[in-house]
C-alpha cells in the first residue's frame, strides 16, 4: 500500500478582484478578505494528480491512500468534504483562523510534525507555491525537516511499484521522466488545464458527511501565538514590473484586411530593404 | 429549384462584395450553433447543418439586400450580432443558411442628452456603448451579465434583462424607437416618442422577435443619469428559500425601488461566496439620487429584518462581489479549458412565475431533477428580477458528462432538465423563458407556453415572414416530435 498525503492551501481568488482596484493600490496591498476562497492551482493540480495515480494504480496491482491536509481557517473544511466525497481516506485541518503568509518556515514546521505525529507516509503531494504568496519553499524545507528527497516541477506521477513512483517533471528545456524511490515530496509546477475533478452531489451525500480530523498547532508541540517564532521577512511593498509595450490596434473589417494593412504599414518597408 | 450553397455564396458576393461575404469552414462550423449546445461547442463537434455564408452587413441597404435574396430564394437567414446567444437562436437549422452578422453595425448615432435617449446601430456592443455614457454621467441602466459580449440588436431581439432591472426594468421598458428590415425588404422606423396611444405597441413586434420576423437595424433607448457614488448595498443570510421569497416580494409590496433585488440558494450562494456557511443569501442595492438610495436603503432593511431566520452581513461583501460578476471572452475561454478537463458542464435556465407559485416551480424542479437526472454536481438558483406580481427564478446546474459522446450528452442530460423546469413551470402557469428567449430548444414548448394566444403568435410569423426564412426553427419549431419533444 502506497499511503499519500496531499497537502493544500486555500486562497484568495485573485482574478474576482477588478481592475480598478489593482490599479486605485499602486502597492498592491489589496485587501482580500472580502474575496472567494480557491485551492491555490498548484495544489488543486497535485489532488487531481493524486487522484489520477489513484485511478491507474488498480492496473498495476498497487493498492493506494490518499489522504488529505491542509493548514487554516474552518472555512476550508468545504475542500476537505469534496476530498471525501472524490474518495479520500482521511482529511485533516490544522486548525489555524490567522492568515499566514511569507512564512514558509512555520508551514514547513508544521507540516513536519503533524507528519512525525501521525501514520507513514510513503508520498506528499504539495503545488511548488501558494498561489497568493509565491515563497516556493515549502517542500523543500519539508523536504529538509523530514530528510526526504523533494522533486520539483513535477507534471504526471504514475504508478511503479510498492517502493517506487514514476515522476515526470520539468526541466530548463524540456520534461525529464525519473524512478523515484519512496518515501519523497512531489513538489508540483505548471500543469496546463488541470483541474480538480467534481463529486456528484450523491457522492456528497453518501461520502463527503464523513468526520474530518481536526487538530489544534499546539497540540502539534507549536505555539498558538507564535511566540518565540517570528518569520524572518515581513512584506514591506509589492511592485508590478512594467512589462506593457507601446502598440496600435489595428482596425479592418476581418483578418485579411487587417494583415494587409499590418504588411502595408509595418512590414513592406523592411521587407523590400 | 433550390440554390446550392456556391451559387448563393456567388450571389451574396456580387451584392455586397467578397470581402463582406466569409465562407472559411472554421467561421461556418462556429457559426451553425450557439451556447445551447455548449458541450458539442468547447469539443469542436458540429451537429447541426453548416451555413452557406457568414455576411457582415454595413448598412440597412446590405441587410435588405440579403434579407429579400434569401426571401426570393427560400434561404433560411439567422440575424446575429454579438454571438452570446445561449438558448439556440442561433443553430442554422437548415442547409445552407445565411448568417447575417450586424456587429459591423457599431455607430453610435446620436446621444440625445435634452430628450435622454441614444441611438446607434444593431452592433453596437452594449459595454462600449455604456462606458462611452458612464464617462459622461449616462447610462442605459441595462447590464447584463453578458454586458462585455452583447450587442444591441441581439439584446433586444432577444428581450434581454440587466442586472439592475428592478429600478431600469428590461430592454423593453427602454426602447424608445427602432429601425427593422422585414423579409420582403419593407424598412420600418418607429419613431422616438415618449408615449403613443395610436392603436398596438408595434414596437414589440420587433422586440423579442429572436431574428424570427425581422432584422433589427436601429435601436434608441433611454438615458439615466448616472451617480454611482450614492449606490448603497445590503446583504443578508436568510435560512429558509420560502421565507426568503416572501421577504423579497414584501420589499416589492411595500413599493421600494431597488436595483437590485435577488436571492440565491445555499448551494448556488457558495460557488459565488464562501461567508453564507451554505445557507441563502439576499441582496439588494439602491440606485439614484442620494436622498432616494438612503431612503430605499432603510426601508428595505426595515422589511427584511421583519423575517424570520435573517442575519445581516456587510455590505462590503456584496459590493466587491458584484464589480467581478460580469462575463467576457476570457471567462468563457476559461470555461472551455475547465469543461474539456474535467468532463463537468455548468448551465442555467431562466423562468417567471407569480408569487404564490415560484417556490413551487423552483422547490420541484429541482428535486425532480436531483431524481432523474442522474451525475448532478450542483443543483441550485436565485431570483434575480422582481415585479409586483412575481419574480423570475434563474436555475443553475451543473454535471459531470459520464459515459457519452459530446453528441450524445444533449439528449441525455441538458435537455432532460430542461424539459422538466417547462414542465414543472408549465404544470403551475408560470412563463418558461424569463430573459434568454425561447430560442429552438424551449421552441418545442411554445403551445403550452402561449395556449390559445399561440394563434396571434403564428399568425405574427405568417404575416411578416410568409416564406418561413427568418430563423426557421426559432419560437416555433420546424420538426416537432408529440411524443418525445425533448429527443432533437
Ligand atoms: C455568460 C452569459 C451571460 C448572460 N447573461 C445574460 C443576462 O444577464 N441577461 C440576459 O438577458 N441575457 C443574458 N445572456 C444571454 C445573451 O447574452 C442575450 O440573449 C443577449 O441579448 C444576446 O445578444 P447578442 O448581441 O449576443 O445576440 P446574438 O447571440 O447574436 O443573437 C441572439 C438572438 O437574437 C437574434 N438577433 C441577433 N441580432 C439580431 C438582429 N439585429 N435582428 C434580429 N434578430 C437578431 C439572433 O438570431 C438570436 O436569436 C447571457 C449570455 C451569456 C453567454
Amino acid at each position: 500500500m502506497i499511503r499519500i498525503l496531499g497537502s493544500f492551501k486555500v486562497v484568495p481568488d485573485l482574478d474576482q478582484i477588478s481592475e480598478e482596484e489593482w490599479a486605485s493600490d499602486p502597492a498592491n496591498r489589496i485587501d482580500t478578505s472580502y474575496v472567494k476562497k480557491i485551492l491555490s492551482c498548484y495544489d488543486e493540480s497535485g489532488l487531481e494528480m493524486m487522484l489520477k495515480f489513484s485511478d491507474e494504480s488498480g492496473d498495476f496491482g498497487v493498492p493506494v491512500q490518499l489522504d488529505a491536509v491542509t493548514i487554516g481557517r474552518k472555512m476550508n473544511e468545504n475542500y476537505l468534504k469534496t476530498l471525501y466525497a472524490l474518495g479520500f481516506t482521511e482529511a485533516t485541518r490544522i486548525e489555524c483562523e490567522k492568515e499566514i503568509q511569507f512564512w514558509p518556515e512555520w508551514t514547513a514546521g508544521i507540516l513536519s510534525e503533524f507528519m512525525n505525529q501521525t501514520e507513514r507516509y510513503d508520498l506528499v503531494v504539495m503545488g511548488n507555491r501558494s498561489a497568493d504568496e509565491e515563497n516556493g519553499k515549502v517542500p523543500f524545507l519539508l523536504a529538509e525537516e523530514l530528510g526526504w528527497p523533494c522533486i520539483s516541477q513535477v507534471v504526471e506521477i504514475i504508478p511503479e511499484d510498492e517502493a517506487h513512483v514514476k515522476v515526470r517533471y520539468e526541466v530548463d528545456n524540456g520534461y525529464c521522466t525519473s524512478v523515484v524511490q519512496l518515501p519523497c515530496i512531489l513538489s508540483i509546477g505548471d500543469v496546463p488545464c488541470s483541474f480538480l475533478r467534481v463529486p456528484t452531489l450523491k457522492d456528497r451525500m453518501q461520502k463527503g458527511k464523513k468526520e474530518i480530523h481536526r487538530v489544534k498547532i499546539e497540540d502539534l508541540g507549536i505555539s498558538e501565538t507564535f511566540e518565540g517564532l517570528q518569520p524572518d521577512l515581513s512584506l514591506v511593498n509589492l511592485e508590478v514590473i512594467d512589462q506593457s509595450r507601446p502598440g496600435v490596434i489595428l482596425d479592418g473589417m476581418n483578418a485579411e484586411e487587417k494583415a494587409e494593412k499590418l504588411y502595408q504599414t509595418y512590414l513592406k518597408g523592411r521587407v523590400e530593404l | 429549384m433550390a440554390l446550392s450553397r456556391e451559387q448563393i455564396q456567388e450571389e451574396l458576393k456580387k451584392a455586397l462584395g467578397a470581402e463582406q461575404v466569409v465562407t472559411d469552414e472554421t467561421v461556418l462550423k462556429e457559426s451553425s450553433l450557439d451556447r445551447y449546445r455548449k458541450f458539442e461547442q468547447v469539443h469542436e463537434i458540429y451537429t447541426q447543418p453548416i451555413p452557406a455564408a457568414v455576411v457582415y452587413v454595413k448598412s440597412t441597404e446590405d441587410v435588405k439586400s440579403v434579407l429579400t435574396f434569401a426571401n426570393a430564394n427560400g434561404i433560411n437567414v439567422v440575424p446575429r450580432t454579438g454571438h452570446s446567444a445561449i438558448e439556440g437562436g442561433l443553430e442554422t437549422a437548415k442547409e445552407n443558411s445565411i448568417v447575417v452578422d450586424g456587429s459591423t453595425m457599431n455607430k453610435v448615432l446620436k446621444i440625445d442628452k435634452e430628450n435622454m435617449q441614444v441611438t446607434c446601430q444593431c452592433g453596437v456592443p452594449l459595454q462600449d456603448l455604456d462606458d462611452m455614457l458612464r464617462e459622461q454621467g449616462y447610462t442605459t441602466g441595462h447590464s447584463p451579465q453578458s454586458k462585455p459580449l452583447a450587442q444591441m440588436g441581439g439584446l433586444v431581439a432577444t428581450r434581454s434583462i440587466g442586472q439592475f432591472s428592478t429600478l431600469y426594468g428590461g430592454i423593453e421598458d427602454m426602447v424608445v424607437g427602432l429601425e427593422a428590415v422585414f423579409p420582403n425588404g419593407e424598412v420600418c422606423r418607429i419613431k422616438n416618442v415618449p408615449r403613443r396611444s395610436v392603436g398596438p405597441d408595434i414596437r414589440h413586434i420587433i422586440i423579442g422577435n429572436e431574428g424570427a420576423l425581422c432584422y433589427i437595424t436601429e435601436v434608441t433607448v433611454k438615458l439615466f443619469k448616472y451617480q454611482p457614488e450614492n449606490n448603497v448595498f445590503l446583504g443578508y443570510t436568510i435560512e429558509d428559500m420560502k421565507k426568503g421569497f416572501e421577504a423579497l416580494r414584501a420589499v416589492m409590496v411595500e413599493g421600494y425601488k431597488p436595483s437590485i433585488a435577488r436571492l440565491y440558494d445555499g448551494p448556488d450562494a457558495s460557488q459565488h461566496w464562501d461567508w453564507n456557511e451554505d445557507k441563502n443569501v439576499l441582496i439588494f442595492m439602491a440606485e439614484g439620487p442620494a436622498a432616494v438610495t438612503k431612503a430605499t436603503a432603510e426601508g428595505i432593511d426595515a422589511v427584511v429584518k421583519t423575517f424570520e431566520g435573517v442575519k445581516a452581513v456587510d455590505p462590503k461583501l456584496i459590493e466587491k462581489w458584484f464589480g467581478g460578476l460580469n462575463w467576457g471572452a476570457e471567462q468563457i475561454a476559461e470555461e472551455k479549458l475547465e469543461i474539456l478537463a474535467t468532463d463537468n458542464i455548468g448551465i442555467t435556465t431562466e423562468v417567471s412565475g407569480c408569487w404564490d407559485c415560484i417556490y413551487d416551480i423552483y422547490k420541484n424542479a429541482c428535486d425532480r431533477i436531483m431524481k432523474e437526472v442522474p451525475d448532478m454536481t450542483l443543483m441550485g438558483g436565485h431570483s434575480s428580477h422582481s415585479y409586483m406580481n412575481g419574480t423570475n427564478m434563474y436555475f443553475v446546474y451543473y454535471y459531470n458528462v459520464v459515459d457519452c459522446t459530446p453528441e450524445e450528452e444533449m439528449n441525455k442530460y441538458h435537455n432532460q432538465i430542461n424539459r422538466i423546469i417547462c414542465e414543472e413551470v408549465i404544470k403551475y402557469g408560470g412563463s418558461i423563458a424569463h430573459h434568454h428567449g425561447l430560442g429552438k430548444a424551449r421552441a418545442h414548448y411554445v403551445w403550452q407556453e402561449y395556449g390559445s394566444s399561440f394563434y396571434m403568435l403564428e399568425t405574427l410569423k405568417k404575416a411578416f415572414d410568409p416564406n418561413g426564412i427568418m430563423n426557421m426553427g426559432t419560437l416555433i419549431p420546424i420538426k416537432h416530435d408529440d411524443k418525445n419533444p425533448w429527443i432533437f
